[in-house]
């Protein structure tokens, strides 16, 4: 991992814990725990997808065009790092 | 405070299926003044049969007509809230009953009226500027007429709503006839991207906002006491950039009814929790004004407050 991956990584964590308004540090934010699942992983829900979009149209200039994409995009810290470098961006 | 007890009401014994879908056959197959007749001796026995909803209903309208109607005696206000809760049954039975005829296969053209009033030219202009509008309603008259009244009229129409209750066939099936669109966000967080994108293509988002149907709300004064409304309706439009109508279809008489449309409530300005909140509180006025002035009609047979 480059230092430009490992500072989008901080990035999208941040962004996440602003998000969901979240009581933990980026480093506790495990990369691939499922955000949406209530038992396994972070357990956001319907309003956390809002701002996640939002954030991400407004921080990143990217856009989630449906649902299909959104559930693959917002699975994870990885999936959202992947969809934003698949876009062109980096940081 | 309304602890989110939502589903209390679902619960109840003639909240099943079979009984909206053998509703929605007498309301089909017989003259009309038969179906209003057989809907008025089930809500009779409903009314009787039914004491946590008539409980949730007096704690209700007993709270309300200590703010509306100060100068009533103990006594007098005790005998009006039982007329009134008895009243309110008796009109959710019509509701009932009205709802089943907008499901049914009935011609349903010209049986029933909706006059429209209050801020409709607001909501031309708003969905002239290509994006959409929040239209918040309650659990106050007859809600699906509104979405009726406003698909009928023209307007893009999606209505948000939860899957889980027994009246969800006859929801789709009133839907579907009235051509409104609906999305259903109990199952999947991702559906919250359908509502974006609707709300960016200029469609309306209808939705009851007048109890807390998560762990998402805020309590806010309610006919002066804290009572708890969803966050949602009110983040979605902070974050899609649009205002909040609210609106309320209360009945003028049988069939025919008026579709209420409020001036908007913007969610904007400053810190965003605060704008929230400020929002939430303005549509809790909303409601409570019109509440109070359409009481006979205020299906909530949840107490809306904890007991003090």
């Amino acid at each position: 991992m480059d230092a430009s991956d490992a500072a989008l990584r901080e990035k999208v964590k941040l962004m996440i814990i602003q998000c969901a308004r979240l009581k933990i540090q980026p480093s506790e934010l495990k990369e691939d725990w499922p955000l949406f699942d209530r038992e396994m992983g972070m357990g956001l829900d319907s309003i956390d997808v809002l701002e996640l979009v939002v954030n991400l149209e407004k921080s990143f200039g990217v856009q989630i065009p449906d649902r299909e994409t959104g559930q693959k995009v917002l699975h994870s810290v990885n999936s959202i790092v992947e969809y934003l470098k698949a876009s062109g961006k980096q940081s | 405070m309304n602890d989110g007890a939502l589903w209390d009401h679902s619960r109840h014994w003639l909240n099943l299926r079979p009984i909206y879908a053998f509703g929605e056959w007498v309301l089909d197959s017989m003259p009309l003044f038969v179906g209003y007749g057989i809907t008025r001796g089930v809500t009779e026995v409903a009314y009787h049969c039914s004491p946590d909803q008539r409980a949730g209903i007096e704690s209700n309208v007993r709270h309300v007509l200590s703010c509306t109607r100060p100068s009533l005696s103990g006594p007098e206000r005790e005998s009006l809230l039982k007329k009134l809760v008895y009243r309110i049954f008796h009109n959710r039975g019509v509701w009932f009953a009205d709802l089943s005829i907008m499901a049914g296969r009935r011609q349903i053209d010209g049986l029933f009226r909706f006059e429209r009033s209050g801020s409709w030219k607001a909501l031309e202009r708003q969905l002239a500027t290509g994006k959409g509008a929040i239209v918040a309603s309650a659990h106050l008259g007859n809600w699906y007429g509104g979405g009726f009244a406003m698909a009928k009229s023209g307007v893009p129409v999606r209505v948000v709503m939860y899957k889980n209750h027994a009246g969800d066939v006859m929801d789709r099936k009133v839907a579907n006839r009235a051509k409104v669109r609906q999305t259903y966000i109990d199952s999947d967080p991702m559906a919250m991207m359908e509502i974006m994108r609707a709300l960016r293509n200029g469609e309306v988002l209808a939705m009851l906002v007048d109890k807390p149907w998560d762990s998402r709300s805020i309590s806010v004064p309610f006919f002066g006491r804290p009572s708890l409304f969803p966050i949602g309706p009110v983040r979605v439009a902070r974050l899609a950039g649009v205002p909040i109508f609210p609106a309320f279809c209360v009945w003028n008489r049988l069939r025919e009814y008026n579709a209420i449309l409020c001036d908007p409530v913007e969610v904007g300005g400053g810190d965003p929790e605060e704008a929230e909140r400020r929002a939430v509180a303005e549509i809790a006025g909303i409601i409570e004004k019109q509440v109070a002035a359409n009481l006979p009609v205020w299906f909530n047979f949840t107490p809306a407050w904890s007991p003090a």
